[in-house]
């Protein structure tokens, strides 16, 4: 055990740390299930076309666009592009099951991967900071010893957690999208005899997904200072792990799978001071691993991925 | 949707007797029989003399990139096996490849073990992890398999850099070097190299491997394999226990892959977090595709683009200037190239190239298993691509990755003809 | 009768390879009910289907004189079809207004949506005591009538209607043809049915089909189908 447990600006610091890091990983889970819901597929690309899109908003930062100008222009990029994957390189596998629309989004993965490091190198680039991280931009709360206080970049992180959920909700319950994206998630082909237009509610939840996706990169370089071309090999698993941990169904279990996954990994290593490095993606695979066992459909799912 | 499932399964019963009737004029010889027997042993003397040669005839440059043609043709096999056969989605193979590979290293660097010895060892290990892993696979369906492979494929390089790795000797980020060489002992007559020898030795090794997977997939577990992949709730009513099923044939690609990851020592004597890198587990599926999944021989062709591909794209990348100037690292066109190509093979060629070239080899020799063999002399019925005989350790079918395997053209015969009769 | 509001001939259907329909020939006149009937596998849900777009289809189907192969399932669910799908297809985690509103997806006056929503509640009260309710909770028979009212949504021409008896208890089915028959002559849209209670449909009906292997073996009015010996024999068992 921590000699730190009885310190409650330890342990607070250590509750924000961890939803911050969750606010993330839920936003890589919302794409996750964005994605799983309508199609039933999971696109193990999802990292990948996210890195892309914050490298986008490197580049654009680089030209000396304003920052969430650059965010704003690479969410509409990622948005295109996400759903002229679905529509170009996924729907025609549509019909041959779930094995080639796998192998198609692993070719993705590797084709993006390459093509970034081809692009930008496969050394760290500053991150674009759409938030002030300078050493001073923080809220303090306990002056301490030992101090706690919250920066600027955790705010703004789960800030964006907090309006992303909201517009996700209004969208989704409150538009007439939304409703035919929950109608064709609810029973496909029932949707289309309704006659909406199946293929349009896939592209749109593709196309959500590579936005979220974007913004969640670009959000994981800021934290980490870097943005490299393997930024967000490591946040996928742990994007999968809070979906499968809410349910892969889930739009508020990515939520709350997110930022539980988020807590998990800062208070066991926290409280547990004999694990030494860095095991977080062994965390995260223990906490797959337990969630498929006890309760495969997740905290929030509605079903299990059909069983073989 | 029981009534629509019914218009379809017999509407499907009407068109499997239709599909045949293709003719083929070829010279048809029976399984197992004599002349069988010696076109296959034919063909395994061929291969014997090419592997011998080889050698004798190509520089140690060469001779080494062939090894590591053997190293990574036995990872992709055990990919075959569990993907291919078993219809389920690994992707942590990698991670398999990594613990045979650190295994030997550490026990030949730091303990002084013999190669040969350290080859048990892995594989016990990825056996055990597959086992581990694939536990999961006992209750739940693909995707979560898929999810939780990714998992320890992505976890396992980080791992072997992290305290608890260095304190097993895995040498951190920077690898594990382990420096093997023999030399030719001198009853051995063919004049080679000690890096011939070498290869020769990881030549019969895996040709060992090969005729036990090819024993496996011709099994009683193996064909409940394809049965399973095919139609996971007709195996399930016929006695076949779906989850003891996988959970072996996952068990025993995760050993394949630790073999493989030992005998990549033989090639390169470092292993480090990059070579057993998701990246890693990427290109052994992409070769398995290409290939063929559902295929033994298939992982031959996978282990030869494993390591040409990148060799040749390097050299072709660095003599354009234009794409010279892009990077440093050519090896990364080759990751695009096969991304390219791992797309245009689940679009086009779903099946592999394996089953391409028993095609085209049907044209001129086919074999049929004897129950057929009556009507296919007479009547020449069964389907123009005559799949499902045992050719180049091919079992059973090769439906497409995908595909319809129960509408595939390329039906069982052996099942075809006990139906018409 | 003028132009037919449908009119399938030759109609093949397939999945994949696997040939379902062989070349149909079926009618349904403008405020017609017409009935199709046929043992288990049949092709009868297939037939809808391809009406419907669902099923790769050769052969002529026309919609008041349009040809509707070869079009997506939204165009021609645009032209005035509306199918109520076997096993009622409701959408589960949606509540009951949300599923008619699904049901109005083509169309653009929402005042007279929401007119059209208070109509259906009105003929069926069950649905509106329940309107905010998820549709995967509610009984058999109630979602079953959802199904058909947010198949009315769409203010269709033509209703297809696949096995609405199916699962239903006997007295429960009674109901809902007298509220279908009443629906097909108030609101004059025309209805082909799909239905294994043949008695029960045969009495509703104006005409009928019999499908089998794919091809129709039988057609003539209600009367017709119903006193033909071996139609009784193989269907209505007495």
């Amino acid at each position: 055990m921590s000699p730190n447990i009885d310190n409650p600006a330890f342990l607070l610091q250590l509750l924000v740390g961890g939803l911050t890091n969750g606010a993330l990983y839920a936003l890589v889970a919302l794409a996750v299930v964005l994605v799983y819901k309508t199609t039933s597929h999971i696109n193990l690309a999802q990292g990948e076309m996210a890195t892309l899109g914050a490298f986008v908003v490197f580049a654009l930062t680089q030209q000396g666009v304003q920052v969430w100008i650059a965010i704003a222009i690479a969410l509409v990029v990622s948005f295109v592009f996400g759903a002229g994957v679905e529509r170009g390189l996924i729907r025609p596998l549509e019909k041959r099951g779930i094995f080639p629309v796998v192998l198609a989004t692993l070719a993705l993965f590797l084709i993006i991967n390459a093509v970034i490091a081809i692009i930008w190198g496969t050394q760290p680039v500053p991150a674009p900071e759409p938030f002030p991280r300078e050493i001073e931009d923080k809220i303090d709360v306990l002056v301490g010893p030992p101090p706690f206080f919250i920066t600027y970049v955790a705010l703004g992180i789960l800030a964006v957690l907090v309006l992303l959920l909201v517009g996700l909700w209004l969208l989704l319950e409150k538009t007439k999208l939304g409703l035919g994206y929950r109608a064709v998630a609810a029973n496909r082909e029932a949707a289309e005899v309704m006659g909406i237009p199946v293929g349009r509610m896939f592209m749109f939840g593709w196309g959500i997904a590579g936005a979220l996706g974007t913004l969640a990169a670009a959000l994981v370089a800021e934290t980490a200072g870097t943005l490299d071309f393997n930024s967000m090999a490591s946040i996928l698993i742990f994007g999968l792990a809070a979906a499968t941990l809410g349910g892969f169904d889930s739009v508020p279990g990515a939520a709350v799978g997110g930022l539980a996954l988020g807590l998990i990994m800062a208070f066991v290593p926290g409280l547990f001071t004999f694990i030494e490095g860095d095991l977080s993606l062994v965390i995260a695979l223990i906490v797959v691993l337990v969630v498929l066992l006890v309760r495969p459909q997740g905290l929030f799912g509605t079903k299990t991925l059909e069983r073989v | 949707m029981s009534e629509l499932d019914d218009e379809r399964s017999m509407a499907a019963l009407a068109s499997d007797e239709r599909q045949r009737g293709a003719l083929v004029s070829a010279r048809v010889v029976l399984e197992g029989s004599r002349s069988h027997r010696v076109w296959q042993g034919t063909g395994l003397l061929l291969a014997a003399l090419v592997v011998l040669l080889l050698p004798v005839l190509v520089s140690d440059f060469r001779i080494g990139q062939f090894s590591l043609v053997i190293a990574y043709s036995v990872a992709v096999l055990g990919l075959n096996l569990v993907t291919g056969f078993s219809g389920q989605i690994s992707l942590g193979h990698g991670a398999f490849f990594g613990i045979g590979a650190y295994t030997t290293a550490i026990l030949v660097t730091d303990h002084g073990w013999a190669w040969a010895a350290t080859v048990p060892l892995a594989a016990v290990l990825g056996l055990a992890l597959g086992f581990a892993v694939g536990v999961p696979a006992l209750r739940l369906h693909g995707l979560y398999l898929a999810v939780i492979t990714l998992a320890v494929g992505v976890a396992f390089p980080v791992v072997v850099s992290q305290p608890i790795g260095l304190a097993l000797g895995t040498g951190g980020v920077a690898g594990k070097t382990a420096r093997i060489s023999w030399d030719k002992p001198g009853w051995f007559g063919l004049d080679v190299s000690d890096r011939g020898w070498m290869f020769l030795v990881m030549a019969a090794v895996a040709g060992l491997l090969f005729w036990l997977a090819t024993g496996l997939v011709r099994s009683r577990v193996g064909r409940s394999m394809v049965a399973l992949r095919d139609n996971g709730t007709a195996a399930a009513i016929s006695g076949i226990w779906p989850a003891e099923v996988k959970t072996v044939a996952f068990a025993v690609s995760a050993m394949y892959g630790a073999i493989g990851g030992s005998m990549y020592l033989l090639t390169t004597p470092i292993v480090s977090p990059s070579t057993v890198g998701f990246t890693v587990t990427l290109l052994f599926i992409t070769a398995m595709v290409l290939g063929g999944a559902a295929t033994v021989s298939g992982a031959w062709i996978g282990g030869l683009a494993m390591v040409f591909l990148p060799y040749y794209t390097a050299e072709w990348a660095g003599q354009i200037p234009f794409l010279r100037s892009l990077t440093d690292q050519p090896g990364l066109f080759a990751n695009v190239i096969y991304g390219v190509v791992l797309i245009v093979f689940i679009y086009f060629v779903p099946g592999g190239l394996v089953p391409l070239l028993t095609r085209l080899r049907t044209r001129f020799l086919r074999i049929v298993p004897p129950e057929a063999a009556a009507v296919a002399t007479d009547a020449a019925p069964g389907s123009a691509t005559t799949a499902g005989e045992p050719d180049g350790g091919l079992a059973g079918p090769t439906p497409a990755i995908g595909g319809h395997p129960t509408h595939s053209p390329e039906a069982p015969i052996r099942t075809d003809q006990e139906t018409t009769r | 009768m003028a132009e037919p509001l449908l009119e399938l001939s030759g109609v093949h259907a397939a999945y994949g390879d696997a040939e379902v329909l062989r070349g149909i020939d079926l009618v349904v006149g403008e405020g017609e009910v017409v009935v199709l009937l046929g043992a288990n596998g049949a092709g009868k849900t297939t037939t809808l289907r391809s009406i419907c777009g669902m099923v790769g289809t050769r052969g002529s189907i026309r919609l008041g004189g349009t040809e509707l192969v070869g079009r997506p399932t939204e165009w021609i669910i645009r032209r005035g079809i509306a199918h109520v799908p076997q096993g009622r297809g409701v959408f589960g985690v949606l509540n009951v207004e949300e599923n008619l509103r699904v049901g109005a997806w083509g169309r653009k006056d929402t005042k007279a949506i929401e007119a059209d929503i208070e109509r259906w509640y009105g003929v069926f009260p069950r649905l509106g005591e329940r309107r905010g309710q998820l549709a995967g909770g509610m009984s058999g028979g109630e979602q079953q009538m959802l199904a058909i009212a947010r198949g009315l949504m769409a203010r269709p021409k033509l209703l297809l209607l696949d096995e609405p008896s199916l699962g239903l208890a006997q007295i429960i089915t009674r109901g809902l043809f007298a509220q279908l028959e009443d629906i097909n002559r108030e609101e004059s849209v025309s209805m082909l049915i799909v239905e294994q209670n043949a008695e029960l449909a045969l009495s509703f009906a104006s005409r009928g089909y019999v499908i089998e292997s794919g091809s129709i073996v039988l057609s003539g009015t209600a009367d017709e189908v119903r006193g033909n010996d071996e139609m009784r024999r193989a269907y209505l068992g007495y």
